[in-house]
């Protein structure tokens, strides 16, 4: 007995020390490689992905009540936050490459960069979709990877170019390209092959649309046409050429909406006047913002933060023309709620009514670009194209205008037409993250004070700090530079 | 079984009492039972008729005398009649009488000397000389797959036996760990019921990999002694150097931690209970300001405010609350009514018990250990709670000369209830700093007290409130299982094959009620119900080859191989929207709203296949050598190097035993010994090594959709991370072991650290798990054991370890650049730097407050007298991100503790003294209450803040929130965190032999103890020895962001056995 079970132990123990064929093999069932998708659905799940990061332009960062839109609006020196925004820094221009929101944004950028490259990539391997599907399917890639590099280039000029997506620790220090190759290699590029699909004009779930195509063709060309590129005439053309068709589907897909707070009701999201935006829901992603632009502390709504993250100067609400129907009570601003004062006037764009009297869940999107965004496009670029305004170009202007209660304009010159339309770009998209890039492009930033245009170098901001070249462009996020050796740091920082 | 009674009976070994229970046994056998043992029940009449009466014949009286080693006569020893529950002790003369019939053996059994087995023959006055318990030097050790005798030890391990352990009246294992063992430190950062701790050994070797010792518990690789119940505990030891860790080669490299439970012995059957009650209270306090200073600070803030926002008050933001219009609060001459002190309404008395009963014994083949306990604690803050059973059963057979088999099962269940959590938020901890004072928790017409009833408050709840309507229940079902066989081949070679398993399932279930501003109200309520699985089982086998080669050599080899895989799956879900606070989580659906992101699910595994040999040599009993060596294989690594060798050596030189140190008394132990080795690490999760497709959820209008991308970067070299070790350490006894001596120094190089290094963005991913980097950590360890007296009756001894530790990061990433491995407050608080220690913390230079007469200075940093002043260290006239530095480290300089333990007659004491010198801490709460005076409440600190009249302060001058004002991570935060703790004092008492007769009890012990009496430090928070960020990684400590506060407990129990 005792020897058999010797035998019988010892073979036991030999065996064992012969290893055992795929014991050491991961297998995990909750990840996959890329060879192992190839239904038409995981096609369009790639597809899907490139979405996940349009939401890093309203994106909580920094510090309490910080979000990446208030980076835009402080720089403009039309706002201001409360303390641990550090919207002092920006307002005092004492930033620096470590300073709030910067990271996220490079961060954020080329992370919906390489989830673009991973479908460009993987999507013509599917065999499962026809050549129209795959197409479209590309354009709304091209479309969103335009969309982040264009963020990218305005921001911090020339930055690494990664059309692909990096695959082996050898390759991942990228050096910066300049701002005009990005344009022409990848920004311009992906554009006018997107422009070539046949996506619909307006797509209600919020879906890369030839609108949005055509809309950010249109402020790409007119921002390629100004500063840094300077890329002149040719580029105000094939921006109006852009716009044009957008405004040309003035009152058929897309329309000015008849009163302001028709933006602030949630029935309204993705509809007429809305040309693309960020979504949000009252369940799985309310908008930050809401309780962002809420007066500190103010107990006047459901949320328990009311963080006065994003506030308006005053000397920029009392620039507007007192008639202009936009600085009216709870327009685009409110200073009084349900009897209480406020202590100053606070942005009403996101002023979600639901969300604040009863369930502290907002729903409202936040616009990326909307037709009064393109019609003031449209009339800056073909003004600058055509020599003068022309007629669509001003009834453009006069819409915004009439929709403000202001009184018509007549033909003008070409300057002085470009200031009205930079005017009514302060005043109808403020607070909409776009003002600061019109600054950068323009290089003029409208005095508060003067109500006229100063240089942008020079220029001297409410909080007493003066604009210098540095502001151009903001610096690379510090983190970066320590890591990749080939960087180097915008002048400045 | 009733065979195997009646061949007990027959041969007379069992008492009458045994012998009618095995009657009953038989007559209760069922009716089929009956006809089948028919024969068998009269053969047992017959038997035990015939028995009784030789029985009684050969009955006879006993008597003797127990002396020690040195011929006193030992009063308390314990005398059983083997394979009995029957006995007696000693009297105070050493002198014991007792019956028992012919044949019989007695077991003499003391605490501390061996037993002694005595047949009683025909002798009728025995004397029985005891002979003390292997010494230290002889002690058995406990190592990876066998056990040696310390004598034997080439390499460095602590140990510590499980009476230690359960001196701390403390339910948790770990915990009791502290002080015990020199380079073992053991942070107890949380102080809320069932918390676990954290135990580093020899500093902290590693980054992103993990840097908690392996736990081998029973030889279960991967067990969690959190969970074990200290009573079950024999022994504990440490690995400490590679020479003795390197058996576990590649999960050694932060230490291993072997733990023995109890198994009964054979011959020596006893019932134990042990229990201890104990109450505790807060030990300290942290000042806050009182109602009318609040009030006082609140109009000097509003009285400031145009100062430092001139404009923001122009436009009307800073207007004061009048008290006359808040009658709730005030009376009509705007007095405060109320003066609530939130700590005392928070924190207050908290009752403990803990129950353990253990039946240990076993025949001469057979033993067997049944145990249970129970522990209910209650903590000092409101509602916390901890209620754990556990129990085990272990059996070990002889079943055939050459074979032996056994196994245990363990099991615990606990519960714990947490209401301190959500940390960073306005929580309890939290609110009790911050509550304002002149609150009451309800109102007369039953309301809650809130912050937000006062305007421009951040209007968070009462802590009391919170405390009510928010937990977390932990719910933990652990079972440990293990099954052996022994197999002696031959006399020298033995086989042991084992099989283990882990099953752990645990259950979480939150509810966080529907009105609590700023945690749930939002949401009207969150409920989540969260569940664990891990499965574990490994399977080791091993040859151990025992030879002796005449008197001088005597080798041992081991050899051996296992497999082993882990794999857990888990689930969560989380509602809010709740219609009602009825339901809780118990109803998740009451929730309307179930956000995708609150629906998780996961699964992973991993394994390890290993192949392991050991050998010792001894060379006449002085000259030992130790080899090791582990191949192991691990799931978690690249195609190409899933493999990797750990070896080790180890050499002693017993010194004392050399014939020219025979002369010398004073000496009676010197043995010199060294190792070197290499230990690796491979805990950083499962399936990093390659590029993964990852899905995600994307909001479209019409709701979420799956996204899919590439989710991990990937790295296909991956491979083991290994730690080089040598340790060279001497061993010293003197004047007969009354004073002992183990020193040990080391240096450990970590080389291709596995690090998350940071990867550009531009890639889209942050990082990639690299080997690059090295880390080294140096230190010494000294433990001291002295006999200062010994005198009679009286004995007083010593024990003192004392540990040093310097770490220091050699190589890091590609470029070597600087790495912020958080958390984040307010900046970053840790900085990763070559040539810098793990845990150097990283801030600005706070030089104190502006002055009047520097205000032109002052001015060109935007600031004012009465702002913060920090140094300008690169003097570009900005205070920005380049103005920080290393301004303090979070691990001690040095540890120490010291136990003086005295004994008269039957009376012990013995006080311990933990010193923890050259730490830091990050005292981070005086960002939310010192810095923002109207915003919630203040610490009292901000009465001494800047005013005109008082300009050298360390505090900026108050103002209301909302004007600018400067709250950094800064050198104001930053505390000396050293400390003397009276750690633990205990007076005990064993009842004298005489009553223990009387009652028939083999040792009955009485004691009294206090843990953390008292604490000399520095530091103004709670407790030095805090880490409130325990979930942002593993490297912070010492960053007290709003602690559980820390108790101060008395206890007192009762240890007996039968």
């Amino acid at each position: 007995m005792k020897k058999q079970l010797i035998y019988i132990v010892l073979f036991l123990f030999s065996a064992g020390l012969i290893s055992c064929e795929g014991f050491l093999d991961e297998n995990p069932a909750t990840l996959t490689t890329q060879a192992e998708l190839s239904s038409p659905q995981a096609a369009r799940a790639l597809v899907t992905s490139i979405y996940a990061n349009v939401n890093v332009v309203v994106t909580g960062s920094g510090g309490w009540g910080g979000n990446t839109l208030s980076l835009l609006e402080f720089m403009t020196g039309k706002a201001d936050g409360v303390a641990q925004t550090e919207g002092f820094r920006f307002n005092q221009l004492t930033y620096d490459s470590q300073s709030f929101y910067i990271d996220t944004y490079w961060s954020q950028l080329y992370q919906g960069i390489l989830r673009c490259n991973v479908a460009l990539e993987q999507l013509p391997r599917y065999s499962a979709l026809n050549q129209q599907e795959l197409t479209d399917y590309l354009a709304e890639v091209r479309t969103m990877r335009a969309f982040y590099y264009f963020y990218l280039v305005r921001m911090y000029g020339d930055v690494p170019k990664i059309s692909e997506p990096v695959k082996t620790l050898a390759e991942v220090n990228s050096p910066r390209s300049p701002v005009k190759e990005i344009y022409d290699d990848i920004i311009i590029p992906d554009l006018l092959s997107a422009e070539s699909s046949n996506l619909a004009w307006r797509r209600p779930n919020g879906e890369v649309s030839k609108g949005f195509i055509k809309s950010l063709l249109a402020d790409v060309y007119l921002t390629y046409a100004g500063n840094p590129v300077n890329a002149g005439q040719a580029a105000y053309v094939e921006s109006a050429k852009r716009s044009k068709e957008v405004v040309d589907l003035k009152g058929s897909t897309f329309d000015l909406f008849n009163e302001y707070t028709d933006m602030i009701i949630p029935a309204n999201k993705n509809s007429r006047e809305f040309i693309f935006q960020v979504q949000f829901d009252k369940i799985n992603r309310n908008n930050p913002l809401t309780p962002v632009c809420l007066p500190t502390f103010a107990g006047i709504s459901a949320y328990s933060n009311e963080f006065g993250g994003l506030v308006p100067r005053f000397e920029f609400v009392n620039s507007f023309d007192p008639a202009d129907k936009r600085v009216q009570e709870k327009q685009f601003f409110i200073s009084e709620y349900k009897g209480k004062q406020l202590g100053g006037k606070y942005i009403y764009k996101w002023f979600d009514k639901t969300a604040i009297d009863q369930d502290a869940r907002a729903e409202l999107n936040f616009t990326i670009y909307r037709l009064a965004d393109v019609m003031l496009m449209y009339a800056e670029a073909s003004n600058r194209a055509g020599g003068g305004p022309n007629a669509l170009a001003i009834q453009s202007v006069n819409d915004i205008r009439e929709r403000a209660d202001l009184a018509p304009i007549i033909s003008m010159s070409v300057d002085a037409f470009e200031e009205e339309v930079w005017n009514q770009r302060y005043f109808e998209l403020c607070f909409e993250g776009k003002l600061w890039f019109d600054m950068l492009r323009t290089r003029k930033v409208r005095n508060d004070i003067t109500k006229v245009y100063d240089n942008f170098v020079g220029h001297r901001n409410v909080f007493n700090s003066t604009f210098a070249e540095r502001q151009l462009r903001f610096p690379i996020p510090l983190r970066e530079i320590d890591v990749n050796a080939e960087l180097t740091q915008n002048a400045g920082f | 079984m009733k065979k195997m009674l009646l061949r007990l009976f027959s041969k007379g070994r069992k008492l009458l009492g045994i012998s009618s229970m095995a009657l009953i046994s038989v007559l209760t056998l069922s009716p089929q039972d009956w006809a089948v043992a028919s024969n068998d029940r009269n053969r047992t009449f017959e038997v035990s008729e015939e028995l009784m009466s030789t029985f009684n014949s050969l009955r006879k009286d006993v008597s003797g005398t127990v002396l020690d080693q040195n011929g006193v006569p030992m009063p308390g020893v314990s005398i059983l009649v083997q394979g009995s529950t029957t006995g007696t002790v000693t009297d105070l003369d050493g002198k014991f009488t007792m019956t028992v019939q012919a044949g019989a053996s007695l077991v003499f059994s003391f605490i501390g000397y061996e037993n002694q087995i005595v047949l009683v023959g025909d002798q009728s006055v025995l004397t029985v000389n005891m002979r003390e318990d292997a010494t230290a030097l002889d002690e058995v050790v406990v190592i990876g797959y066998g056990t040696v005798k310390k004598s034997d030890l080439t390499g460095s391990v602590g140990s510590v036996r499980g009476d230690k352990l359960i001196d701390r009246s403390q339910p948790n294992a770990v915990k009791s760990l502290q002080g015990r063992i020199a380079g073992v430190e053991v942070l107890n950062n949380q102080n809320s019921p069932g918390a676990s701790s954290r135990i580093r050994i020899r500093g902290v070797n590693s980054i992103n990999s993990g840097v908690n010792p392996l736990f081998v518990i029973d030889g279960i690789i991967g067990a969690d002694l959190n969970m074990i119940n200290p009573s079950d505990i024999e022994s504990v030891e440490v690995l400490k150097d590679a020479s003795s860790a390197a058996i576990y080669g590649a999960r050694g490299a932060n230490g291993v931690i072997m733990v023995t439970t109890k198994r009964g012995q054979k011959n020596q059957n006893q019932v134990l209970y042990d229990n201890f009650v104990s109450v505790s209270n807060r030990a300290s306090t942290v000042p806050r300001l009182n109602a009318q200073e609040f009030m006082d600070v609140y109009n000097t803030a509003y009285d400031n405010a145009e100062k430092y926002d001139p404009s923001g008050f122009a436009q009307g933001r800073y207007v004061r609350a009048n008290p006359v219009n808040y009658p709730d609060l005030f009376d009509s001459n705007g007095r405060p009514i109320y003066d609530t002190d939130w700590e005392d309404e928070v924190y207050g008395t908290a009752w403990a018990q803990n129950h353990n009963i253990a039946f240990r014994g076993g025949s001469n083949t057979t033993s067997y250990n049944v145990s249970l306990g129970y522990t209910n604690e209650d903590g000092i803050m409101m509602n916390s709670g901890f209620e754990r059973f556990t129990g085990k059963i272990a059996l070990d057979s002889e079943i055939k000369p050459w074979l032996t088999v056994g196994g245990s099962i363990l099991g615990t269940r606990s519960d714990r209830r947490v209401v301190d959590d959500a940390n960073g938020a306005l929580n309890v901890a939290r609110m009790v700093a911050e509550a304002l004072p002149f609150l009451p928790v309800r109102y007369p017409d039953g309301r809650w007290g809130a912050n937000a009833d006062w305007p421009g408050t951040e209007g968070a709840e009462n802590p009391v409130r919170i405390a009510q309507n928010r937990y977390t229940d932990v719910n933990l079902n652990q079972m440990y299982a293990d099954f052996y066989l022994n197999f002696k081949i031959t006399k020298d070679l033995e086989f042991k094959t084992t099989f283990s398993s882990i099953f752990d399932s645990q259950k979480n279930n939150f509810y966080s009620s529907r009105t609590l501003r700023l945690l749930s109200a939002d949401q009207r309520g969150i409920a989540t119900v969260s569940t664990n699985q891990r499965i574990y089982w490994q399977n080791e086998n091993f040859i151990n080859w025992n030879k002796s080669i005449g008197d001088r050599h005597r080798i041992n080899g081991m050899l051996g191989f296992s497999w082993l895989k882990d794999s857990f799956e888990n689930l969560s879900v989380r509602s809010e929207g709740f219609i009602d606070d009825f339901f809780e989580w118990r109803n998740i659906r009451a929730g309307n709203i179930i956000p995708i992101g609150g629906i998780n699910g996961n699964v992973g595994a991993f394994a390890l296949n290993s192949y392991f040999t050991r050998w010792n040599y001894s060379l006449d009993n002085k000259y030992l050598l130790t080899v090791t060596g582990r191949y192991d294989g691990s799931s978690r690594f690249g195609g190409n190097n899933k493999f990797a060798f750990f070896p080790s050596v180890g050499i002693a030189w017993r010194a004392s035993e050399e014939g020219f140190m025979q002369g010398v008394d004073a000496i009676n132990n010197l043995k010199i010994r060294a190792s070197a080795g290499s230990t690796g690490n491979q805990e950083i999760g499962n399936f990093n090594s390659l590029q993964f497709l990852g899905t995600f959820n994307v909001l479209k209008a019409a709701g979420n959709e799956i996204g899919v991308s590439q989710t991990s970067f990937g790295n296909p070299d991956l491979k083991w991370e290994s730690t080089d070790q040598v340790d060279f350490g001497v061993e010293m006894g003197f004047f007969n072991g009354r004073l002992m001596l183990e020193t040990d120094l080391y240096y450990k190089r970590t080389k291709n650290l596995l690090l998350n290094a940071p990867l550009p963005f531009s890639t889209g991913f942050g990082s990639v798990l690299q080997n690059i980097g090295s880390v080294e950590n140096m230190g010494i360890e000294v433990t001291l054991n002295s006999v200062n007296i010994e005198k009679g009756d009286f004995t007083w001894n010593t024990d003192l370890n004392w540990s040093s530790n310097r770490n220091k990061i050699l190589q890091l990433g590609a470029n070597d650049g600087d790495i912020f491995p958080g958390p984040w407050f307010l900046g970053q608080t840790n900085i990763l730097r070559v040539g810098e220690p793990i845990g150097s913390i990283w801030g600005r230079v706070r030089t104190g407050t502006w002055n009047l007469d520097e205000a032109g200075e002052a001015a060109e940093y935007r600031l004012r007298p009465g702002d913060i002043r920090w140094e300008d260290l690169d003097n570009n006239g900005l205070i920005n991100a380049n103005d920080s530095k290393i301004i303090g480290r979070m691990y001690p300089k040095w540890v120490g503790n010291i136990t003086n333990t005295f004994t008269y007659k039957n009376f012990d004491f013995s006080v311990e003294f933990r010193v923890v010198y050259g730490q830091d801490v990050i005292n981070a709460t005086k960002h939310s209450v010192e810095d923002r005076q109207t915003l919630a409440n203040s610490y009292a600190t901000v009465l001494d803040a800047w005013t005109p009249q008082n300009q050298n302060s360390m505090i900026a001058e108050v103002r209301a929130w909302g004007t600018p004002y400067l709250t950094n991570m800064d050198t104001h935060w930053v505390e000396d965190g050293s400390f003397v703790r009276l750690q633990n004092l205990m007076l005990g008492y064993n009842l004298p032999a005489p009553i223990l007769m009387r009652y028939k009890i083999t040792r009955a012990r009485i004691f009294f103890s206090g843990q953390n009496l008292f604490v000399l430090s520095p530091y103004t928070g709670y407790d030095p020895e805090v880490n409130t960020f325990e979930g942002a990684g593993q490297l912070p400590q010492g960053l007290d962001f709003f602690p559980f506060a820390r108790p101060r407990t008395f206890s007192a129990g009762i240890n007996l056995a039968f």
